[in-house]
């Protein structure tokens, strides 16, 4: 009986674990889709480092043109200003995923360098991209 | 393998194989970070480690398990190179721990696979907690969908290959 039991238990967990996991499959494609459909043009990139806001660099083409990063650590972040969009073209991570990202003009994803901590968030005037639409998931 | 703990040949068998399986999760694990990532998203890995941890923790028990996951991690960022790495592995790796040997436990060692996809969720969501800690950003929150969905494809697979291993792995165990 006490063994039933158990079973009946762990049968119940197993349910709602793997409804669980069905609900995130769900929920991050949802996610991922809407990200990829509101996405829109930005006019403005910001640079942060450790959080810190460093840079704000306009994508109009006023500000078109290639600068570099440095960190207190002797770590840099090479990025380029071009066409409406912005990329970072060399880096001391070791892994260089920022640079695989390549280049960004939208503000639904931002670019990312974890090993500097240094993070590119393109936005718009009208302030879509901005920060709710990433506390919403 | 649980089974031969009266033995007095079991501290050293045990403390041979646990060595195998750390040098072989550090050689995965190295391997892995070499290779070019597929899908330029940060914290998007196989993760195939981690397939060393559900085997021991299945075959030889949680407290084991952690000792190879924990040597594993600190090796393999004197590997890296990047200290960094070490806060992001670390917070990811024993949160994905605990909840597998939690679930080991609750399932009996039953459902390898749902327990791995878990560790593997519990991990990517460690993961975001460091990034927002170091980068004191909330732009990386907006991964938080992409990494769920590459931790539940990564676990299925990391799961079913260590399901596979065990189930080879008792059988010479058992027949000696």
């Amino acid at each position: 009986m006490k063994l039933k039991d158990k079973r009946k238990d762990e049968q119940t967990l197993f349910v709602i674990l793997t409804a669980t996991l069905i609900i995130i499959a769900i929920a991050s494609v949802a996610g991922i889709a809407h990200l990829y459909l509101g996405r829109e043009a930005g006019t403005y990139a910001e640079i942060y480092r450790n959080g810190d806001l460093i840079r704000t660099v306009s994508l109009d083409g006023s500000e078109d043109g290639v600068f570099t990063i440095y960190g207190e650590d002797g770590s840099f972040n090479t990025i380029e200003v071009s066409g409406g969009t912005i990329a970072v073209t060399d880096a001391s991570c070791p892994d260089l995923l920022c640079v695989h990202m390549g280049a960004t003009g939208s503000a639904a994803l931002p670019i990312v360098c974890l090993p500097n901590g240094l993070v590119i968030q393109v936005k718009t005037d009208d302030g879509t991209g901005d920060e709710p639409d990433a506390v919403s998931y | 393998m649980t089974t031969q703990k009266k033995s007095p040949h079991m501290s050293t068998s045990r403390l041979v194989s646990l060595a195998l399986f750390t040098a072989l999760a550090l050689i995965i694990h190295t391997v892995e970070a070499s290779l070019v990532n597929l899908i330029p998203i940060p914290g998007v890995k196989p993760g195939l480690a981690n397939v060393i941890t559900l085997i021991v923790l299945m075959l030889y028990g949680a407290g084991d398990a952690f000792l190879v996951l924990m040597l594993r991690i600190v090796l393999s960022a004197v590997f890296a190179g990047q200290i960094i790495f070490l806060a992001y592995s670390l917070a990811g790796g024993v949160l994905c721990f605990g909840v597998m040997a939690l679930l080991c436990r609750a399932f009996r060692k039953k459902h390898i696979v749902l327990t791995s996809m878990f560790g593997a969720v519990f991990h990517n969501l460690g993961q975001i907690l460091v990034a927002l800690l170091l980068t004191g950003s909330t732009a990386v929150l907006i991964y938080v969908p992409f990494l769920m969905l590459s931790a539940l494809v990564t676990g299925a697979f990391t799961g079913m290959a260590a399901q596979f291993t065990v189930r080879k792995l008792t059988k010479i165990s058992s027949n000696p």
